[in-house]
């Protein structure tokens, strides 16, 4: 058993690396939240619901874009090494055992923006070059 | 698990909408979600294997429903009800708990709570997020290793580590039903020399398990959808419908690798009991996603029982063929399957699987019955039963 656990962590180690997306997609969070940086490893805690307050105690509202959204695939891969299908079935997991419900998902990213900038503890992401309004804001995810 | 009737489910919809006038729910904070499966198989031989039968049966569906009330931000409440349409259609209320928040790293769960061990327990009912209809037979089969639910208080929580990893902990206490069909005690009286026919259940033992303590921890290094560790939990039992105390512990080693197209789980399990037996049980289970919705699996289960009334010596009076009950004790199973997932919430299964031993693949209760039975008057010094039983299982599983 202790070999094969050795071996299956060597594999994963192999197969699981996921690609960077930097650039393809810039996490926002409502104008009025504080929060100007988040390593990747705390936005994938956010994203995995293990994190559920920002440091100043508020509640985190997470929001993704729909399954079939380019940028969520970028997003699910850069983030969480994980692919869309991969985290759905993740999310069954969780729901059905009672430790969590995946993030609320929003259609458009038009929608994902809206939803942040009328949510002051939202957290959603979106592609590279969408157009923001003043109501949110870019956080800057560091390594 | 009790099996009640549709009572149970009233009465959980009640209790959900007795909370939800209290408090004023809106149906922004009550979700409800739900699973379900049918599956039909055929065997090559008498033996049954996980429903299927020699000449094919499609009798085997279930499904249930999950409703989760979120009071606030801290404090949320739990139900799940299952109907099983096998034969009789019978309602169970597998939990109602209700979880409070503390932080991320503590949350407190009391009532009839789901289990936390291993892998499966927790999601036993939903089939579409593993890649057999089944759950592996040695950990989760009907060997009263696991129950679907503690009643009781638990503690539960994340917390972040070093390096990117995090640990994922529950402790728990209170008491728990424990359901096995009962082989094993017919292996037991057969080997004792007594004749299994004297049987007073209709194969299926409750083991009341109380002053129960027990917990997991699974750690989750930082490789993206791997996780790995350990639960177990020790108690004090009441088997029915041989009335008896004794100490029951058992402990399971689990890993998960779940990342893109590969999926991979491990559990290795051990279960002890004062009074007689002691079970072991482990698989190897990968499956991997082709292209569209294909998907492939490979599952290798194997599981070991051992009776104290097995080996010469044991307590009188002790058969001079324990050889005939030996099958029963065993379980190797190699098994194949081709999926489709038309989206991760509904799939169609079709597997083969290769079985030696009876342990899980056998008769129905009367013939088994009347096979030892006759066997044991004929002087036979083998068992009668097939060792060797080929399946082959399709099937379709659904959430929400």
């Amino acid at each position: 058993m202790r070999k094969l656990f050795t071996f299956a962590i060597c594999l994963a180690a192999l197969v699981g690396a996921a690609p960077a997306g930097a650039q393809q997609y810039r996490v926002i969070v409502n104008a009025q939240n504080t929060t100007t940086t988040l390593s990747k490893e705390d936005l994938a805690r956010v994203y995995l619901k293990k994190m559920s307050t920002w440091k100043n105690g508020a509640a985190v509202t997470v929001v993704d874009q729909g399954p079939k959204s380019p940028v969520r695939a970028v997003f699910s891969m850069a983030v969480l090494g994980r692919d869309v299908p991969t985290m759905k079935n993740y999310w069954q997991q969780s729901l059905f055992s009672g430790r969590g419900v995946p993030p609320l998902e929003q259609p458009t990213e038009a929608q994902v923006v809206a939803f942040v900038a009328a949510n002051p503890g939202a957290i959603g992401y979106v592609s590279g070059d969408a157009q923001l309004p003043e109501s949110v804001k870019t956080v800057t995810v560091t390594q | 698990m009790h099996r009640h009737n549709v009572r149970n489910l009233a009465i959980a919809v009640a209790l959900s909408a007795t909370t939800a006038g209290a408090q004023g729910f809106t149906p922004q904070n009550v979700e409800v979600h739900g699973f379900g499966s049918w599956n039909a198989g055929a065997t090559n031989n008498e033996n049954m294997y996980l429903g299927s039968q020699n000449r094919g049966s499609s009798r085997n569906a279930d499904a249930g429903f999950t409703i989760t009330g979120h009071m606030d931000e801290k404090l949320s409440f739990v139900t799940q009800v299952q109907f099983d349409f096998t034969g009789q259609t019978q309602t169970s209320l597998d939990y109602v708990f209700g979880q409070y928040d503390f932080n991320d790293a503590l949350k407190l769960r009391a009532g009839q709570v789901k289990q936390p061990f291993g892998l499966y327990t927790e999601t036993i009912d939903v089939g579409v997020i593993r890649p057999f209809l089944t759950a592996p037979q040695s950990v989760y089969g009907p060997t009263a290793n696991i129950a679907e639910a503690f009643r009781g208080v638990g503690l539960t929580g994340n917390l972040k580590l070093f390096g990117g990893s995090s640990l994922d902990y529950d402790v728990y206490g209170g008491g728990l039903n424990r359901e096995e069909y009962e082989v094993t005690l017919d292996a037991y009286r057969v080997m004792q020399g007594r004749r299994p026919w004297s049987a007073v259940s209709d194969g299926y033992g409750t083991e009341i398990t109380d002053q129960v303590y027990g917990g997991r921890l699974m750690i989750n290094p930082p490789v993206a959808g791997m996780r790995l560790g350990a639960s177990g939990y020790h108690g004090n039992t009441n088997e029915q419908p041989i009335p008896g105390r004794g100490d029951v512990q058992t402990v399971i080693y689990s890993f998960e690798y779940m990342a893109n197209r590969i999926g991979f789980r491990s559990e290795a399990l051990r279960e002890w009991e004062s009074d007689h037996d002691r079970q072991n049980g482990w698989y190897y289970e990968g499956s991997y996603r082709l292209f569209g919705g294909w998907q492939i699996a490979g599952l290798y289960d194997r599981a070991t029982t051992h009776l104290k009334g097995k080996k010469p010596g044991c307590a009188a009076p002790c058969s001079d063929r324990p050889v005939l009950g030996e099958s029963m004790l065993g379980h190797k199973e190699i098994a194949g399957g081709l999926n489709y997932y038309f989206s991760p919430n509904f799939a169609m299964k079709l597997s083969y699987h290769h079985i030696e031993g009876n342990r899980f693949a056998q008769p129905n209760r009367d013939d088994l019955v009347a096979q030892l039975s006759a066997a044991y008057a004929a002087g036979a010094t083998t068992s009668p039963l097939p060792n060797t039983t080929n399946a082959m299982l399709l099937g379709a599983q659904f959430s929400f």
